[in-house]
């Protein structure tokens, strides 16, 4: 990572936290949570909690499909972190494969429904020029039989991996190899976003 | 990382019974408190150059062009953009909290773009 201070900079108890992980995992901790523990109050504590929300609440989409969606949003963005631990999980958590190949060429994926396909082409457009989206983009993702609802939860996947690529990018997030972004994938399809309170305080 | 006893599925209130409307409610305030802490909360760096940081007004060099690329073009930053900033003297803790600040306006950008075609208002 770029910044030092999100590598070495926690307070006692998430530097404690973080080097148990390490030694446990014999692995660098995920550093979106790396960055979350690092003054949690100024961000990874209402960050969290909103992400948990749009991620693992109640929603018309299952938390596949939202890993999907992020994975896609990812891509959108050219996030390279994001979209390798959540093509990851996409693919735990839908049982079949989602590769970067898919994502690009969604259109001709058979196997995803109208409804997706319409909720990515709405996205496409709130990722790449949000200026632009207009009515006729909403009224498409209606049409194709996407509720109010599920618009508004993958408006928000989206507006969280619109924020957290931005930090991957910029922070420089990477894994140092294929085994810990699989880890990684695995690790967030388990235990779905969740922090211990007491880290966040 | 692992849960805690206060995360356990089925204790959060928020599991069960929900209803869309609920749920809007629920995204929307969590939405406006992590707009709050970024913009407004404890940080080292001024809530002016924060908020500017977040709509995307000009800030003085080299952290505009920085903070630019942070919200339309992430994928460009790289070792240098980051050294640019830490020779010219700006602090760490600066980045993080300026950097938060314009993803974050850039992400809303979006949503509020989607809640409005769709109608919705209520986006925090």
């Amino acid at each position: 990572m770029r910044l030092e201070v999100l590598e070495h900079g926690h307070r006692r108890r998430a530097r404690i936290a973080l080097g148990l992980a390490r030694r446990l995992t014999g692995k660098k901790p995920d550093e979106v949570a790396m960055t979350s523990l690092y003054r949690p109050e100024f961000f990874g504590r209402p960050w969290l909690a909103l992400l948990r929300e749009v991620m693992r609440g109640p929603s018309p989409w299952s938390p596949g499909e939202r890993e999907l969606l992020a994975a896609f949003v990812s891509r959108l963005n050219h996030c390279p972190y994001c979209v390798g631990v959540h093509t990851g999980t996409a693919t735990l958590g839908l049982d079949t494969p989602v590769t970067v190949d898919m994502l690009d060429h969604w259109q001709q994926q058979g196997r995803l429904s109208p409804k997706l396909k319409a909720i990515f082409a709405l996205l496409e457009r709130v990722v790449a020029n949000p200026g632009a989206v207009a009515v006729d983009d909403v009224e498409a993702a209606r049409a194709a039989g996407a509720a109010d609802d599920a618009i508004v939860d993958a408006l928000y996947v989206a507006f969280m991996f619109n924020l957290v690529n931005r930090l991957a990018n910029a922070f420089g997030y990477s894994w140092e190899s294929e085994e810990e972004r699989l880890l990684l994938a695995r690790a967030l399809h388990r235990i779905g976003y969740r922090v211990p309170g007491f880290l966040l305080r | 990382m692992v849960p805690s006893h206060e995360e356990v599925p089925g204790l959060a209130p928020e599991a069960h019974h929900d209803t869309g409307s609920d749920r809007r409610a629920r995204l929307a305030a969590r939405l406006g408190a992590l707009r709050s802490a970024v913009r407004e909360g404890k940080g080292t760096t001024d809530v002016a150059t924060r908020q500017a940081a977040f709509s995307g007004q000009p800030l003085q060099e080299p952290l505009d062009l920085y903070l630019r690329k942070v919200r339309s073009a992430s994928y460009q930053l790289t070792d240098a953009d980051v050294e640019r900033l830490r020779s010219a003297g700006v602090a760490e803790d600066t980045i993080f909290e300026l950097t938060i600040a314009a993803a974050l306006g850039a992400a809303e950008r979006g949503l509020r773009a989607g809640l409005l075609a769709l109608g919705e208002t209520d986006g925090g």
